[in-house]
């Protein structure tokens, strides 16, 4: 399966969709080891719902809103409804793995099986990519070294995996000390150009979990930008599989 | 001329009396809908306005009661550019010069986790999409073909059904549907032939066609003249599949009596059509993946039609008192294949092509009446998504062993912009040609502009 332009954005994205983990002991000793307790920190809840507000936002300054639901289990199943605006609205977007993805269209009435082409473009019109919505797990394509230390964060160079075929060429990372919470993500093409950029910011403990209250990504190119703010959000309520299904896609509200 | 199509619907009066209750706050219904504008102007000779297209205006009402109700409702309101006055005496009323119709499209209610936990049932009138293919879909016939505007292709009228799904697992279920009653297609006003190569009846010498009518005889209304479909889909190793039966009408008449009678001395004719819709059963297969990372696609439906034969009474000049009487086989019990493929991709530029190839289309059937058409598509969005261009092309295949004299040609270029969200405009041209005796060679003078504008709210 083709990993496309997007999948580090994942690194950012889990950590709204899950949340992070309180914080955690000790020093790390590599890169990897690093990376792998960022995952976890995004990974660390059970389930989670919420309610997110997505403003998109072009290079003048005019703006677009959506607003989108979320139902997410373990790593790797998602649910995902658009509330609003009028003309998405009861779209749905079941990831249930890495090759596994549907949309439903209500105008169709039909679901239809996300190839992985698709997976690189822009989800309903977000600076996010279906494979950014629907990855959690960046430890399977990177391998990860230490570029800096400061007082608070550690800054990281993620190198894909010789296995994986993302389409980027390094990922620079900042991961905080205290919660192993990415800050900030810089990701760069083949040509070691800087394609875009995600920050986390108002990371606040919901729940007992860090999570970043607000999910900035710009492409650098058009200078448009995706603007994600939690407006709702609940951990650990005991969603079951049975919600992440084809069914569902069709029902959940 | 004003139809208005509102039938008294249980799930209707539900979310009525539902709207009207006093103890339900109006915000728990959702209410939705859009609005769409369509003008075309035919471009073949001098220019004119097109009489088939129209505006329609789309409500729709969702209400949750519970957890494991649903109710749904849409009204549609077509209106047409048509001018249907014929005298003075016409103009005094609004619908000569704006006649519309209004219909209850949808009106169904689903019961979530009814009796089982695993099972799902909706209830009243709605569209049943079925197959996997992008709108040529030979797996899709439970509901009647809207040929009302005949260059959109695959559109259906949502009819009443009971629709049961049982989830087997989470990859595996079954549906069972039962229609009770059977509606038939719906056809384009104003001029529009949607036939490729429709034969002509040969009249006795001398004889000349001065009126013709026809008449449609439906099925009983008998519950015996039920439709039936069952579907078993499921996954396997990341390819959905979908097995599927039909049994019921075929929704397009075809004559089954052809009655010519003189209307004067000098051998002037009058032609009598009697059409009826015959039995028709479906086996139908279809799945989705991909290869590659290119998604891929295919539908196959076996159809098993009912043998017509077509009784023809004509005026015998040597004894009028004795018309002269054929019988021939308009369509045979003969099984046919209709089936398509396609495939598509999305290029690193961002560049979308989608091709399929579809063996029989929609207003085709028989064994040796179907036709090839591969159409192709090619699209690029700009401006964060705000325009977009999209080229497509199709080409009619008639006789794959003589494509030269057999053959058609639809080109459509289209440039959408979405100046805001909810709104989209769009402006394009149909180029459409072909050999004798092919569709789009019957079609070749609708060449036209079209503007469309669609508003979501």
């Amino acid at each position: 399966m083709k990993k496309i332009l997007g999948i580090g954005i994942v690194l950012f994205l889990p950590i709204i969709l899950l949340g992070g983990t309180p914080a955690h002991e000790g020093l790390a000793s590599g890169g990897d080891e690093i990376l792998k307790k960022a995952e976890n920190a995004i990974n660390a809840p059970k389930d989670r719902t919420a309610t997110m507000k997505l403003t998109l936002i072009d290079k003048d300054g005019d703006s677009k809103v959506r607003e989108i639901k979320i139902w997410q289990l373990g790593k790797e199943k998602r649910l995902i409804k658009f509330l609003s605006p009028a003309d998405v609205k009861g779209v749905g977007f079941l990831v249930l793995s890495d090759n596994e993805m549907y949309l439903y269209m209500p105008a169709f009435k039909k679901i239809r099986r996300i190839a992985s082409h698709v997976k690189n473009e822009s989800f309903m019109g977000t600076d996010f990519s279906y494979n950014d919505i629907g990855k959690c797990q960046y430890t399977k394509d990177f391998t990860a070294e230490i570029k800096e230390e400061t007082e608070k964060e550690y800054v990281l160079e993620l190198i894909p995996l010789p296995k994986s075929d993302v389409d980027y060429t390094k990922l620079i990372m900042w991961v905080s000390k205290s919660n192993y919470i990415p800050s900030k993500v810089e990701y760069y093409n083949k040509k070691g150009t800087l394609l875009k950029v995600m920050k986390n910011e108002n990371i606040e403990k919901v729940d007992g979990y860090w999570t970043p209250k607000k999910i900035i990504m710009e492409i650098i190119k058009t200078r448009h930008k995706t603007v994600m703010e939690l407006i709702m959000v609940v951990h650990d309520t005991g969603l079951e599989d049975d919600i992440f299904t084809k069914r569902m896609l069709k029902r959940a509200e | 001329m004003r139809r208005i199509s509102i039938f008294p619907y249980l799930p209707v009066l539900l979310v009525v009396s539902i709207l009207i209750s006093p103890r339900l706050c109006i915000g728990e219904v959702d209410i939705s809908g859009n609005l769409k504008l369509d003008k075309r102007f035919l471009i073949t000779d001098s220019v004119r306005i097109a009489d088939y297209p129209y505006h329609e205006l789309n409500l729709k009402l969702k209400l949750n009661p519970s957890q494991n109700l649903s109710l749904h409702s849409s009204l549609k309101l077509r209106l047409w550019d048509q001018n249907l006055a014929s005298s003075s005496a016409d103009l005094i009323a609004l619908s000569s010069n704006y006649p519309y119709e209004l219909s209850l499209w949808e009106a169904y209610v689903d019961l979530y986790s009814f009796v089982f936990n695993e099972l799902d049932l909706r209830i009243g009138k709605q569209r049943i999409a079925w197959g996997t293919a992008d709108k040529l879909n030979p797996t899709d016939n439970l509901n009647p073909d809207d040929f009302s505007d005949p260059l959109n292709f695959g559109e259906k009228v949502p009819t009443e059904a009971v629709y049961a799904t049982y989830y087997i697992t989470d990859e595996y279920n079954l549906d069972v549907i039962w229609l009770p009653l059977f509606k038939p297609v719906l056809l384009p006003r104003g001029e529009f032939p949607l036939f490729g190569d429709e034969p002509t009846l040969p009249l006795p010498q001398g004889t000349n066609l001065t009126e013709s009518a026809d008449h449609l005889t439906f099925p009983d209304r008998k519950p015996e003249n039920s439709m039936y479909a069952a579907k078993f889909s499921g996954t396997i190793m990341n390819l959905d599949f979908s097995l599927s039966y039909f049994r019921g009408y075929d929704d397009m008449p075809i004559a089954n009596r052809l009655v010519v009678t003189p209307v004067d001395t000098v051998g002037n004719v009058k032609l009598d059509s009697y059409l009826g819709f015959p039995k028709l059963q479906a086996v139908g297969f279809d799945w989705a993946g991909e290869l590659y990372s290119i998604g891929l696609w295919g539908e196959v439906t076996v159809f098993l039609p009912e043998e017509v034969k077509m009784e023809i009474e004509m005026p015998n000049p040597a004894d009028p008192l004795n018309p002269i009487i054929q019988d021939t086989t308009i369509l045979s019990d003969d099984p046919y294949v209709k089936f398509t493929l396609g495939g598509d991709y999305t290029f690193k530029n961002g560049i979308y092509i989608n091709t399929q190839w579809m063996h029989g289309f929609f207003t085709e059937r028989g064994k040796d009446k179907l036709e090839d058409y591969c159409l192709a598509g090619i699209e690029k969005k700009f401006m964060n998504d705000e325009i977009k261009l999209v080229l497509t092309g199709v080409l009619e295949i008639k006789d794959l062993e003589d494509i030269k004299e057999n053959y058609g040609t639809a080109i459509i270029p289209e440039v959408s912009y979405a100046p805001t969200d909810n709104v989209n405009l769009s402006l394009g041209v149909f180029f459409l040609n072909g050999r004798l005796g092919t569709l789009f060679g019957t079609w070749k003078d609708q060449d036209q502009i079209y503007l469309k504008t669609e508003v979501n709210f």
